[in-house]
């Protein structure tokens, strides 16, 4: 089978051929970057997900203190429900794939991934957040309602002039009767569901737990990180210094003949390198 | 005379307000603050105002979110109508079924005389009266330990 293997700018003006060791390392490499930022992307789904629910709660909360405006309430009620299911199914996104990915990226490393199976299992075992989201995924996947009721409560205060303040307090509540039986929902957790489950307060503390997972996955990815950002870092150089920056943004290219000469795979490189992950922030 | 929410929803800062909102049911109570509750003696009496039957299909259709503002509504009616400072409401509740304004006379008479002169508003059937032997703290203290949020 004959093939080519080379190096390209974006618009394939420049090239640069690479050997097939050279093509197997780049590819290795950047299968390995490719997870790790899927970790760090799927950590953040989670958290911007979460921005969301704030946010919906928040506008939510300050439409029923006037209850003038009845139509936004109608438009963000749903809007709210749509942040909490996205929320729950990107948990799953992560949590269902950490351990794939980490495990793909040291496949010599079996004890590390059980390291990671470990924390997950006894986070699951002392955390009633987090075995709640875990559950909810079957509940929302299924009836894609994941928001039963809501509290709006308003108290008078004096002020330090002792003239009276009103403040509320607004929160989105999970029911259990609304749940429903063992067939939709984990009859383990269900049995230990309380009649409401604050859903903020909920996800607040599931994020403590994917905190958790995302830090140490992220630990145990490190040298990975630095050794496959090396390795592709020195033939973008490499690129650029025969080309010149304006050629910076660099593919992999693989043609063979079997497959008519046209481009059997082609990956971008620069992009994991222009990208910070989400560890790397401070 | 009764807004369809045309208006925000204002409220003197003499009372605190309770809201559950959720799929099948809605509840709103507004009662008066504890510090200008305690002090005030007379006899409670509760006037319920179950929905009419339109209104009733109407709150269904709009999902039950007007009806803390026709509680405000009818709130200032009453006040408006008995116009006597000796009668305070100190409680209001409302849900799917009625309306109800609890209010605190020297003596029921004042409430009952007063109330003749008001029209019953169109999106209520008419009105029941109940005298409760209670102080009025422990009145509204014994409603809103039933709510259940």
């Amino acid at each position: 089978m004959d093939s080519e293997f080379y190096l390209s700018s974006n618009n394939n003006e420049k090239t640069l051929a690479l050997t097939e060791e050279q093509f197997r390392e780049l590819k290795r490499a950047r299968k390995r970057l490719s997870l790790i930022h899927a970790v760090s992307y799927k950590y953040k789904l989670v958290l911007s997900n979460y921005q969301l629910v704030e946010e919906n709660m928040a506008q939510l909360g300050e439409l029923y203190t006037s209850q003038h405006n009845i139509s936004d309430i109608e438009r963000i009620r749903p809007q709210l429900n749509a942040s909490i299911n996205n929320y729950v199914l990107s948990a799953r996104i992560f949590t269902s794939q950490l351990k794939r990915h980490v495990q793909s990226c040291l496949p010599l490393e079996r004890e590390l991934v059980t390291q990671l199976s470990d924390q997950m299992d006894k986070l699951y075992k002392n955390s009633f957040a987090y075995r709640f989201v875990d559950s909810m995924y079957d509940y929302v996947t299924y009836y894609g309602l994941s928001v039963h009721a809501f509290r709006c409560r308003s108290f008078v205060r004096l002020d330090e002039q002792e003239q009276p303040v009103r403040e509320y307090d607004f929160r989105a509540y999970i029911e259990r009767e609304y749940i429903g039986g063992p067939a939709d929902f984990r009859a383990s957790v269900l049995t230990e569901t309380p009649d409401r489950v604050d859903v903020l307060a909920l996800l607040a503390e599931f994020n403590k737990s994917l905190e958790i997972l995302h830090n140490q996955a992220m630990s145990m990815l490190t040298a990975v990180l630095t050794k496959s950002r090396t390795s592709v870092a020195e033939f973008v150089n490499v690129f650029i210094g025969q080309f010149g920056n304006q050629h910076a943004n660099v593919f992999v290219i693989h043609k063979t003949r079997a497959f008519g000469d046209k481009v059997y795979e082609s990956f971008p490189l620069s992009v994991y390198l222009d990208n910070e992950l989400l560890a790397e922030q401070v | 005379m009764m807004s369809d929410a045309s208006a925000p929803l204002v409220l003197s800062t003499d009372y605190e307000t309770h809201d559950v909102i959720s799929i099948h049911y809605r509840h709103f109570s507004v009662w008066l603050r504890d510090d200008l509750l305690a002090p005030l003696s007379g006899v409670v009496t509760e006037i319920e105002f179950p929905w009419s039957e339109s209104a009733m299909q109407n709150n269904f259709q709009h999902h039950l979110d007007n009806i803390a503002q026709h509680a405000l509504d009818t709130m200032a009616l009453i006040d408006n109508t008995l116009r006597t400072e000796n009668c305070k409401i100190i409680y209001c509740e409302v849900n799917k079924y009625a309306c109800a304004v609890s209010l605190l006379a020297p003596l029921p008479q004042l409430v009952y005389q007063g109330m003749q002169s008001m029209p019953c508003p169109s999106i209520f059937s008419l009105p029941t009266m109940t005298n409760h032997e209670v102080s009025a703290s422990h009145f509204v203290k014994e409603r809103r330990s039933k709510l259940s949020f």
